[in-house]
């Protein structure tokens, strides 16, 4: 292609406007949740009036939100780190073993990133709530509005986020070293905690903090799991909205966000340390 | 030396692999290595060296025969059991671990008390001249240094064998130069049983005490570098190691010495003891470049002599290389370069000639 001085700068000016306008559409939701969270009005509304942060303060002292908190907080970590540790040890198992149909398997596993949330969600919610029979034997049940049933529905939608950070770093692992370690004297366990794990490290922390953030803000298996004493924010947030859209929901939401940069920007320090490794 | 120097340290029986999809990779193999042994495996890219090493270190499993370790058939026993020693082609040092963290692994792995982990680990590294790099991270350091890291995390624990899989391969020629001495050195101080794989037959001459080249996944030949030199069993040692010159032809025996006749002479060579020729048989002879003369000479009894045509002459400092033509093959002379005799030119008609006794005759196939 031949671009010649002029066509070249027209292009880049209609590129930078583009890139304006897209970078606009995707900030200023973002932009108003923020405006509305410091707005007086009891009701949200736009443009806001006024500066407070007193809804900030309500959110931290209500015993609903803070309980809520508490809930998403338990959901997430137990949840990524289930997800963490099954995704681990079965990116190992599909990797290092001479398993038939692996990457079947694997194919499998990650399926709840292309099946629709909504369909995973109804298949679960009668699982957990009505349970498995087999006869007169009855698994599960019960579950709904339970941590134990919001950590297995999480674990399940998570699971592919370390399955694929943890099989793409065991690719950069040279199998000599595991093969080395061997020669010296360790055993597959061994060789496991001393050698493969710490060289996934980074694999393994980035796969839990997007397991994590699955969590955090998933909110349509939510809805159907929750029940009005046991709820995640996303699930209280939407509620609220629905009901009477009170601008401590928008201070949730701006803290939520500025969590997931945070969040976000340590996953991103530890994937540069790997990758300095 | 002691006398356990004749002992087997290793014995492989038979020992077969075949990969998943047929592959043949290392065919019923049986080896002895000595105690104290420096053993080189020499072979063609896949003829099974690498396959042979790993059946010994216990990272693959055989599928027939046995490997005897002092006695002790270990061929179920798991690599980190058998106490072998492994240096990798591509040094496999734990990359997130010092060099020192590195060299304290296997101590760590066999339980042994601090101090004396220390101790070992600052004698390993004295050994292979790295004191004071403890603290670097394999990164750290250049090609030649890891590779001097790998082979002091392999002995500081003393392994039963060491094996090492082209430890030189990823070097340049002067460092590989370097390190060959510097193994050959730690081999005679260490008296320890080395197994050593290499395609390069000088390394394999330098640093051996018995050379197995391998073809196929078999053992073509077992022995010291010059019984391999001067007495190769079939074509492929001969011209596996070194640069030779050979002549297809029927075999024919006339009392000691042996015959193999072509289109248009018949060339004379000494049999090969293991031989087995019969009359009327296809046979190979092997002569080396530097045992053939090339010039206007005299016949002389016993001698081999062809008239051929120069086709180049390199003079190489000490010696020249001439690459003549006979009968539509390429052979090769190397000649001492004596300034009295002028070096014959490209065209030039001349003979080129060697001692029957130069000149081993095998089977061919
Ligand atoms: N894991 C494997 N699966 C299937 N075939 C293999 C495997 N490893 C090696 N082979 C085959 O076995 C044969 C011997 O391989 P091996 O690695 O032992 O050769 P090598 O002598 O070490 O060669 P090189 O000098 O190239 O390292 C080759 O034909 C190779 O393709
Ligand atoms: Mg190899």
């Amino acid at each position: 292609m031949r671009l010649t001085v002029t066509g070249f700068s027209t292009g880049r000016a209609l590129l930078a406007v583009f890139s304006l306008l897209v970078a606009t559409a995707l900030l200023l939701p973002i932009v108003i949740v923020v405006l509305l969270s410091v707005g007086e009005d009891r009701i949200m509304a736009f443009p806001p009036r006024g500066f407070t942060l007193n809804w900030f303060a309500d959110a931290f002292t209500s015993d609903r939100w803070r309980s809520r908190f508490a809930s998403s907080l338990q959901v997430g970590a137990v949840s990524a780190t289930a997800a963490t540790v099954l995704g681990t040890l079965t990116a190992l198992g599909l990797k290092r073993t001479k398993l038939p149909g692996k990457s079947i398997i694997y194919g499998l596993l990650l399926t709840p990133l292309i099946v629709p949330t909504v369909t995973v969600g109804i298949g679960m919610f009668f699982v957990w709530l009505e349970g498995w029979s087999f006869g007169p034997l009855v698994i599960g049940g019960g579950l709904t509005g339970s941590l134990l049933g919001y950590v297995m529905a999480h674990t399940v939608l998570a699971l592919p986020y370390p399955l694929i950070t943890v099989t793409a770093s065991l690719m950069t692992v040279d199998r000599n070293l595991e093969l080395a370690a061997g020669g010296m004297g360790a055993s597959p366990w061994v060789t496991f905690r001393r050698v493969t794990l710490p060289l996934i490290m980074p694999g393994v922390w980035a796969g839990f903090i997007l397991a994590f953030l699955t969590s955090w803000d998933e909110v349509i298996v939510a809805l159907y799991m929750a029940t009005p004493q046991f709820g995640t924010i996303p699930v209280e947030l939407f509620g609220q909205i629905r009901q009477s859209p009170t601008p401590t929901a928008a201070a949730i939401s701006t803290m939520l966000m500025v969590a997931g940069v945070v969040i976000f920007l340590a996953a991103l320090t530890f994937r540069r340390r790997g990758a300095q490794q | 030396m002691t006398d356990r120097k004749r002992e087997p340290a290793l014995e492989l029986r038979g020992v077969t692999k075949e990969y998943d999809g047929g592959v043949l990779a290392v065919d019923h193999i049986d080896l002895v290595v000595r105690d104290q042994e420096f053993l080189t495996i020499l072979g063609p890219s896949g003829s099974g060296k690498t396959t042979t090493l790993k059946l010994i270190a216990g990272f693959v499993t055989a599928n027939a025969g046995q490997i005897m370790l002092d006695g002790e058939d270990v061929s179920r026993t798991p690599p980190y059991k058998r106490n072998l020693g492994m240096v990798f082609q591509n040094y496999a040092l734990f990359p997130h671990l010092t060099v020192e963290q590195n060299l304290r692994f296997p101590l760590e792995m066999r339980r042994l008390p601090a101090a004396e982990s220390s101790e070992r680990v600052a004698e390993a590294l004295d050994l292979v001249r790295l004191t004071g790099m403890g603290d670097r991270y394999p990164r750290q350091l250049s090609g030649g240094q890891q590779q001097r890291v790998a082979l002091a995390r392999a002995i500081v624990y003393q392994p039963r064998v060491l094996l090492m899989d082209e430890p030189l391969g990823a070097l340049d020629r002067r460092l590989r130069e370097d390190l060959q001495l510097e193994f050959k050195r730690l081999h005679q101080e260490l008296d320890v049983t080395v197994i050593y794989v290499t395609h390069d037959q000088e390394e394999a001459l330098l640093l051996s005490d018995r050379i197995a080249v391998f073809n196929e996944g078999r053992i073509e030949q077992l022995g010291s570098g010059e019984d391999l030199y001067q007495w190769p069993r079939t074509s492929f040692v001969g011209s596996f190691m070194g640069d030779s010159n050979t002549f297809r032809g029927v075999f024919e025996q006339r009392g000691e010495i042996g015959s193999i006749r072509l289109a248009n002479t018949t060339l004379h060579g000494s049999v090969h003891p293991d031989s087995n020729l019969k009359n009327g048989e296809s046979a190979v002879m092997i002569v080396r470049p530097e045992d053939c003369a090339v010039g206007h000479l005299e016949p002389t009894v016993k001698t081999n002599r062809l008239e051929v045509v120069v086709e180049q002459a390199v003079y190489l400092g000490s010696t020249i290389k001439y690459v003549v033509e006979y009968d539509g093959m390429t052979l090769y002379s190397r000649m001492p370069a004596r300034s009295s005799d002028p070096p014959q030119e490209p065209g030039a008609g001349v003979s080129i000639q060697w001692a029957a006794n130069d000149a081993v005759i095998v089977p061919d196939r």
